[in-house]
């Protein structure tokens, strides 16, 4: 029942994946310049709580798919920012490992 | 299984004392509604009458002053998210517009030959994704598929709009058969499919439920023009 839950809030994440990918880019090349990486996830995390608002607030509806499968809002939201935020450590890590850090 | 915990004879949903207000206007002035298995219980009502605000309250995604579900005498929070229990078709599009029809049958638990055996016009377009189909299309499938999903109680929010009217007809009868599974409840402006197929019959009028016995009912509370 669990399983059923988080892979019905994977794909809702998976909807809306795009444009917070894609603000992994910027966040990505922030972190290449700058090894701040609690200030860069942050950051993220922080933009996942503006997508997440713009969503609830522009198409409510959309989000009663999931609700019919039993999944509440909030754990949606948290499988949202979770999942988010992994790629997005999982991307820094590659950018650590493929860009040498400044030298000041 | 969870699901069988709520099971019992004859299974009743109650929504009691549901209020509901925006801002400074009170929608729900403490209204009461039930769904139980074997029985249609339609809901008419204006425009901004608080139809699709009490469907959404009883399911549990509207935050209400005050709401308390019972299924079968047991007061239960936030019931969407109990498996099993209930599903509501909103009035617009929800499906993902990137999943095929059969994957979003499959999801619900919805058998698509069942699906097919009411509406054979489905297998044409059963793998195709959702964002191909029309809207008529696509709204009856997803009344279909709440319809035949597995939960014990399904609250549709104008589950005719849109739809052509063989179709309406042939949904009416797989109301009357789903109700043998199911506590439905349903609102719709098409009152006369309503009339046909729902055992009670409720408007929604100043924050109360009225009980409807009749057409002339409807005139009376001035939701129908007596011309």
């Amino acid at each position: 029942m669990m399983m059923s839950k988080v892979r019905a809030a994977l794909l809702c994440y998976r909807y809306y994946a795009a444009v917070p990918l894609l603000l992994c880019l910027p966040g990505s090349w922030l972190y290449a310049m700058e090894r701040l990486a609690v200030p860069v996830m942050l950051m993220k995390a922080l933009t996942d709580v503006l997508i997440w608002y713009f969503i609830t607030a522009t198409a409510p509806h959309r989000l009663f798919y999931y609700y019919n499968l039993h999944v509440s809002r909030w754990f949606l939201f948290a499988t949202f920012l979770i999942t988010d935020l992994f790629i997005f450590r999982v991307l820094l890590w590659l950018t650590a490992l493929t860009f040498p850090a400044p030298t000041n | 299984m969870a699901h069988s915990a709520y099971v019992s004879g004859s299974d009743q949903l109650i929504a009691e004392q549901v209020f509901v207000s925006i801002g400074q206007r009170e929608i729900l002035k403490g209204v009461t509604i039930s769904a139980t298995r074997g029985s249609i219980t339609g809901l008419l009502g204006r425009n901004g009458s608080g139809k699709s605000t009490m469907l959404q309250a009883v399911f549990g995604t509207r935050r209400a002053a005050e709401c308390s579900v019972f299924v079968n005498g047991i007061k239960i929070d936030t019931p969407y998210t109990r498996h099993g229990l209930i599903n509501y078709l909103p009035q617009q599009r929800f499906l993902p517009p990137s999943l095929t029809v059969q994957t979003v049958m499959k999801q619900f638990g919805a058998d698509l030959n069942v699906a097919l055996h009411w509406f054979p016009e489905l297998a044409d377009v059963s793998r195709l994704r959702i964002s191909e189909l029309s809207g008529g299309t696509e709204r009856l499938v997803s009344v279909v598929l709440l319809l035949l999903g597995r939960s014990r109680f399904v609250l549709l929010d104008e589950p005719f709009s849109h739809i052509m009217p063989l179709h309406v007809a042939r949904l009416q009868q797989l109301m009357q058969e789903q109700k043998l599974h199911k506590g439905i409840i349903i609102t719709d402006h098409m009152y006369a499919p309503l009339l046909d197929i729902c055992d009670n019959i409720y408007l929604m009028k100043e924050g109360h439920t009225v009980f409807i016995r009749d057409r002339e009912d409807l005139i009376l509370h001035g939701y129908l023009s007596s011309l």
